[in-house]
């Protein structure tokens, strides 16, 4: 994976000019870093190959990807919503998404979670501190 | 006379009401995310960031640090009467913490802890106010190749805190470095790997990046874990420790605020590796004849790596405030902070800032004392937010989260770069890459290709500079050293040993 950054990073980077060593382009340094990144990658592969009994048991952990995906769509909303609808909408949706992913899922309290979520910031960060987010999608 | 003068002058700036109140707000903040397990510092900082912006910067950072020396100090409260260490630099404070609480013997480790820490807080204040100004004047004797070099060894450092692969750690600072590489070149203003996006012609977030790794990627880590918490609350019993406690314990403490002090000063020590060794030191001296054994609640192995951890913390305060680098995650978040009120961390702080400076010092050593005379009381109140259950704990820190990043630039972009961010910080979690080391790499970056292009600069493209001058070349010996010593196998051993421990 740190092979296939490093070597985005170093092809990137021909883009820019590199310059010589005595005056840099802005090319110079994301060259040399991607291509460090690259070998490094490349090694950690190697012996990941080589250990591969290892890594099979590490794969066997597992990745839960229930969670990931469902905080992941809820941050998300969150930033596509909090400016059309306002911080209480977002706040809501935020909160009420993201709980899904608990183990011990518990609606009622829950709910009560939101609404103090939703006074609470609306006290600190939009009456407390005075920062520019409304409210509601009217205000 | 001039350290008296000086810290006066702290004192001062310390002790007006509003800076008291922040620094109690700060300390109290601390020792709650210290107490809950799944949230730490670095965090909690990056979350509260973008609430300082209203605050005079003096402020900002004391209720800042305060939040950082909390931590270490609820951390070792949950410790002990739980065995769950709520910070990484209090894992080893359970070994004996823990089962001193089943001898029905709470109270005394408790307030071993709290006077252990109390006074390794006093001391490391003092040597920062010592050290602090000489350092600062050596270190406007660097050039730009010896501010390379010194970057280098801080980050070669920092890949002996990090735990598993080294290989691992270097790619991860590697990544940093580059991620750090984003946006708008300083020099031509050519915009590099933006993608023809607007938003990444700024860079990154540097927020949005600790808050997605270490906020949202945390939490995944957590709910995959499932709740596995069994409070435990037995009578605290007597806080004060009794006389024997005191014999046993002074030289540990002693022994721990040294160590602890020297560690938090290297580049990539701080407050975990201090109580780590620590721990290993006090083991040592006392020998296999302990009694009672380590790890069967000897009072010592409570005492040395609390005082540790709290020293480390404060002492890794001299690098970011002499040479403006910082020694790891949580300063490299401070950096993030004084950058947000127009203060260039270095060697010109304390000449363009002193007010900021000693009442920053000062107010540690107010903190502290607020911390021992708060917390003891308190600890019954911290016990019972231990039995918040985790399922309501993370939507809150969630929406803290998405606030705090939008609130900095007002840009629906950082919200999502966290997301992004959260599932790179679970990635790299499961692929046992640490996260810490690229964080550091990510502040570190610029600032390291800026002064190597104006080295470079400067010698007309000579490499040859950073063996010549004398402090540019001890660094990169020393770095180089550093990376031998973790090669040797049985280094490499010993260290893994000392991060399994027990």
């Amino acid at each position: 994976m740190f092979l296939a950054i490093g070597v985005i990073f170093f092809v990137g980077a021909y883009n820019y000019s590199i310059g010589s060593a005595s005056r840099m382009g802005p090319g110079y340094f994301p060259r040399i870093l991607g291509g460090v990144l690259a070998a490094l990658g490349a090694i950690i592969a190697a012996v990941g190959l080589k250990n591969q009994a290892d890594w099979a048991k590490t794969e066997g952990i597992g990745w839960t990807w229930k969670p990931v995906i469902i905080l992941t769509v809820a941050v998300v909303l969150f930033g596509a919503l909090l400016q059309p609808v306002g911080m209480i909408a977002s706040i809501v949706l935020l909160t009420m998404i993201s709980g899904i992913a608990a183990h011990d899922k518990n609606y009622r309290e829950l709910a009560m979670i939101t609404v103090i979520m939703c006074v609470f910031c609306a006290a600190v960060f939009v009456w407390g501190l005075k920062l520019q987010m409304k409210l509601f999608p009217w205000s | 006379m001039d350290l008296i003068d000086n810290l006066a002058l702290g004192f001062g700036v310390a002790l007006t009401f509003q800076n008291i109140l922040y620094a109690l707000i700060g300390c109290l903040l601390g020792t709650l995310i210290g107490v809950l397990p799944g949230i730490g510092p670095v965090a909690t900082i990056a979350m509260l960031l973008p609430t300082t912006y209203a605050l005079p910067p003096v402020s900002a950072l004391i209720m800042l640090a305060g939040i950082y020396y909390g931590a270490q100090y609820g951390g070792s409260t949950t410790a002990i009467l739980v065995n769950l260490p709520g910070e990484s630099s209090s894992v080893v404070t359970a070994l004996d913490g823990y089962q001193m609480a089943r001898q029905g013997r709470a109270g005394a480790a408790l307030g071993m802890a709290a006077i252990g820490s109390f006074i390794a807080g006093t001391f490391s204040t003092l040597l920062v106010a010592a050290f602090a100004p000489p350092l600062s004047e050596a270190a406007l004797k660097f050039g730009p190749a010896d501010y390379f070099s010194l970057m280098v060894l801080g980050l070669i450092a920092a890949v002996v805190l990090a735990h598993g692969s080294v290989l691992k750690a270097i790619a991860m600072i590697v990544l940093g470095i580059v991620l750090g590489l984003v946006g708008t070149d300083v020099n031509s203003g050519v915009a590099r790997f933006s993608f023809d996006t607007p938003e990444l012609t700024d860079g990154i977030g540097f927020v949005a990046v600790a808050m997605g790794i270490f906020g949202i990627g945390e939490i995944l880590i957590n709910l995959e874990k499932g709740e596995a918490r069994e409070v435990f609350t037995s009578k605290v019993g007597k806080l004060l420790p009794t006389l024997d406690d005191f014999k046993k314990s002074w030289g540990a403490i002693a022994r721990g605020t040294g160590l602890g002090s020297l560690l938090g000063i290297l580049p990539g020590g701080g407050a975990l590796l201090a109580s780590f060794s620590s721990y290993s030191l006090e083991k040592k001296i006392a020998g296999p004849n302990a009694d009672p054994p380590f790890g069967k609640g000897n009072i010592r192995g409570v005492a040395a790596p609390e005082s540790a951890n709290n020293a480390g913390a404060q002492t890794s305060f001299i690098p970011l405030l002499t040479l403006g680098i910082p020694p790891n995650a949580v300063m490299a978040l401070m950096v993030g902070a004084m950058t947000i009120h127009n203060i260039q961390p270095g060697p010109q702080v304390i000449t363009s800032n002193p007010q900021l400076f000693w009442g920053l010092i000062a107010s540690m050593w107010v903190g502290n004392l607020m911390l021992v005379i708060l917390n003891l009381p308190l600890i019954g109140m911290w016990v019972q937010l231990l039995k918040i259950p985790y399922r309501l704990l993370y939507p809150m820190i969630l929406v803290f989260c998405c606030i705090g990043v939008y609130t900095v630039n007002n840009s629906i972009f950082d919200v999502w770069i966290i997301a992004l961010f959260g599932v790179i910080g679970y990635v790299f979690a499961k692929l046992e890459c640490e996260a810490a080391p690229l964080l550091l790499g990510f502040i570190l970056g610029p600032m390291m290709e800026e002064n190597l292009r104006r080295a470079m600069l400067l010698s007309r493209g000579d490499p040859i500079v950073f063996v010549q001058r004398p402090i540019s070349a001890t660094m990169l010996a020393l770095s180089v050293l550093l990376l031998i010593v973790l090669a040797l196998p049985a280094i490499r051993k010993k260290r893994e040993e000392t991060f399994v421990e027990d």
